[in-house]
């Protein structure tokens, strides 16, 4: 009887204690995103005068956000910035998915001397974040001229597109590869059966691929900031957001409320896309494993 | 046969040639650059200067400085961030507990929220003493103030406890997942001879989890080592190079002070530490024999 009843105040309070460690820590995970969206309806101009009744505010202002879609910041504009933005990290996806498939098919179909060597050598890469090679990427690409769009779409797109490689790998290997032999025996080239058959079956991983090249370009900041400072125009919306946030010059940096306005329109997308993209990766994992069995 | 052979590496061309431009090439490019004076002051017409470089790094201490740091940032974070997703995930591996689906959701959204925004909006929530941590959080908790610009502990508080904030549900997620596949009936089992909850998390959680546990720690200890982000916008390596890391200084050297050849020495050091972990990483893992 005691035992059963030690049993039970054990399991109230088990249970209890990780109620309340579950209630904090989801307060502490809600917060600095709580007060970045409540900051960016406030008229805070700055840290100083946003008051803590701020956070629990009567009036939502829009200010915030029609200042940020029309003034001209330093030069430059968020909307212009944001532009530059999705067509760095648009033409990142493309070229991504494109060099993710054609290495993945190679890997998972073909012939090829040495693979085994290639492949560890090319994924040792990945270990690279832009930031270990922004020091040598700037200095070599600074030769080159290519302290541009063009330079920042070429130093993006291996990273993803090595990851990719390697899953596209996986997934195609999941084709039968009868597929591609009638249709070739229909007449189409190995590339033509390439884009047709496995493009399409493989969609999954081309979906994956263009949502890791286009977020990785799109929140890049060291090697964008680091190419692109001395052109106002030329910035992206991360260096654009950094200035913001009073992070280049303090003196000239527009009011906080406009950062935080900036951090919502560019933060909320890529956190659905993040969601997205962690249920494919989920599938592109879990079909793996039934392939294996 | 063997002409199919080369027509196949056509395939696998791009992006070896990619890769080597924009990895084996800077790489060797900037060994060379680390053996001149190259700067602002020297853009056009820099000249060999030897070793002299890399002499400045060892001979003042500035190595043995930044090594401390980098371990000190990257055991700190790992230590604290894999404890508190173990921990959640323990938690939320309860099967009388109620409402996981909704805290998992609420907990992952650090992680789902772009990570360089929300160390820009971090920075702002650290300022001493208007960010909202100093004015609000903290004396709520009744804990002292944290000011990075003048102590280290507290740089290394601030940064960690934001790291923590960033990292912990990658933690939590991989974890949760590893505690479910574990079988139920290796439990019930367990119940049946009597052994009480943390005889069952000796025998039968802790060893299950051997291999998730090693996994985890060591792909991430090269990333919180190479993790540049939060000590860039957080604390900058300040105060002074307190809170430097080998990654942090190699970009701050070049973008900051214009120290071009300073900063490809130490990039140079800095990615022989990576490879050395990148071998470390597939040598223990194996993760490329289920890709190759």
């Amino acid at each position: 009887m005691i035992q059963v009843k030690k049993h039970k105040i054990f399991k109230i309070l088990r249970l209890g204690i990780s109620y309340i460690v579950l209630i904090i820590m989801a307060i502490a995970s809600i917060f600095p995103l709580y007060y970045v969206f409540m900051t960016s309806f406030s008229n805070a101009p700055n840290l100083i005068s946003l008051a803590i009744s701020d956070l629990f505010p009567k009036h939502l202002y829009f200010t915030a956000y029609k200042e940020l879609l029309t003034t001209n910041l330093y030069g430059g504009s968020f909307p212009l910035w944001l532009r530059n933005s999705l067509i760095l990290a648009g033409s990142t996806a493309v070229i991504s998915v494109l060099l993710a498939l054609i290495t993945g098919y190679a890997l998972s179909r073909l012939d090829i001397p040495a693979k085994k060597t290639l492949a560890t050598f090319i994924y040792i890469v990945t270990f690279f974040p832009y930031t270990a090679t922004a020091v040598p990427l700037y200095l070599l690409f600074a030769k080159f001229h290519l302290l541009n769009y063009i330079g920042l779409i070429l130093a993006y797109t291996p990273g993803t597109s090595i990851f990719a490689a390697f899953i596209a790998k996986l997934s195609i290997d999941s084709i039968p590869a009868s597929y591609e032999e009638i249709a070739m025996i229909d007449g189409l080239s190995r590339f033509q059966a390439f884009l047709r058959i496995i493009m399409r079956l493989a969609l999954p991983v081309v979906a994956l691929t263009a949502i890791l090249g286009f977020s990785g370009a799109y929140l890049d900041f060291a090697l964008a900031y680091s190419f692109l400072l001395p052109n106002i125009r030329a910035w992206t919306a991360t260096i654009g957001l950094y200035y913001m946030a009073g992070l280049i010059n303090p003196a000239s940096a527009p009011a906080y409320n406009l950062f935080a306005a900036g951090a919502v329109i560019m933060g909320i997308p890529l956190m659905a896309l993040f969601i997205v993209s962690q249920k494919m990766m989920t599938r592109a994992y879990s079909n793996l494993a039934g392939v294996k069995q | 046969m063997k002409k199919d052979k080369v027509i196949n590496f056509f395939y696998i061309l791009p992006i070896f040639v990619v890769t080597l431009f924009l990895f084996l090439f800077p790489l060797i490019y900037s060994l060379y650059i680390s053996f001149t004076n190259l700067s602002l002051l020297h853009f056009f017409k820099y000249s060999y200067v030897g070793l002299a470089n890399y002499i400045i790094i060892f001979k003042y201490g500035y190595f043995l400085v930044l090594l401390k740091n980098t371990l000190i940032w990257t055991i700190g974070s790992l230590v604290t961030m894999m404890g508190l997703g173990f921990a959640l995930a323990l938690i939320l591996n309860q099967s009388d507990l109620k409402g996981r689906s909704i805290f998992y959701a609420i907990l992952i959204l650090p992680w789902a929220f772009p990570g360089f925004i929300s160390l820009l909006i971090w920075q702002g929530l650290w300022v001493d003493p208007y960010g909202m941590m100093n004015r609000l959080i903290l004396p709520m908790l009744h804990l002292p103030r944290v000011n990075s610009l003048t102590s280290t502990a507290d740089a290394w508080i601030e940064l960690i406890v934001t790291n923590d904030w960033l990292s912990f549900p990658y933690f939590m997620t991989v974890f949760y997942s590893a505690l479910q596949s574990i079988p139920r009936e290796l439990y019930d089992i367990a119940e049946l001879d009597g052994a009480n909850v943390f005889t069952k998390f000796f025998t039968i959680t802790l060893p299950s989890l051997k291999k998730t546990i090693a996994f985890v720690f060591i792909t991430s200890f090269v990333f919180t080592w190479n993790n540049f982000y939060p000590i860039y916008v957080l604390t900058g390596g300040g105060p002074g190079i307190s809170t430097e890391t080998f990654i942090v200084y190699a970009y701050q050297e070049a973008f900051s002070y214009s120290n071009f050849s300073l900063a490809a020495a130490w990039s140079v050091i800095s990615t022989l530490f990576v490879i050395v972990l990148g071998i470390i990483v597939i040598r223990y893992t194996h993760i490329l024999d289920s890709f190759t």
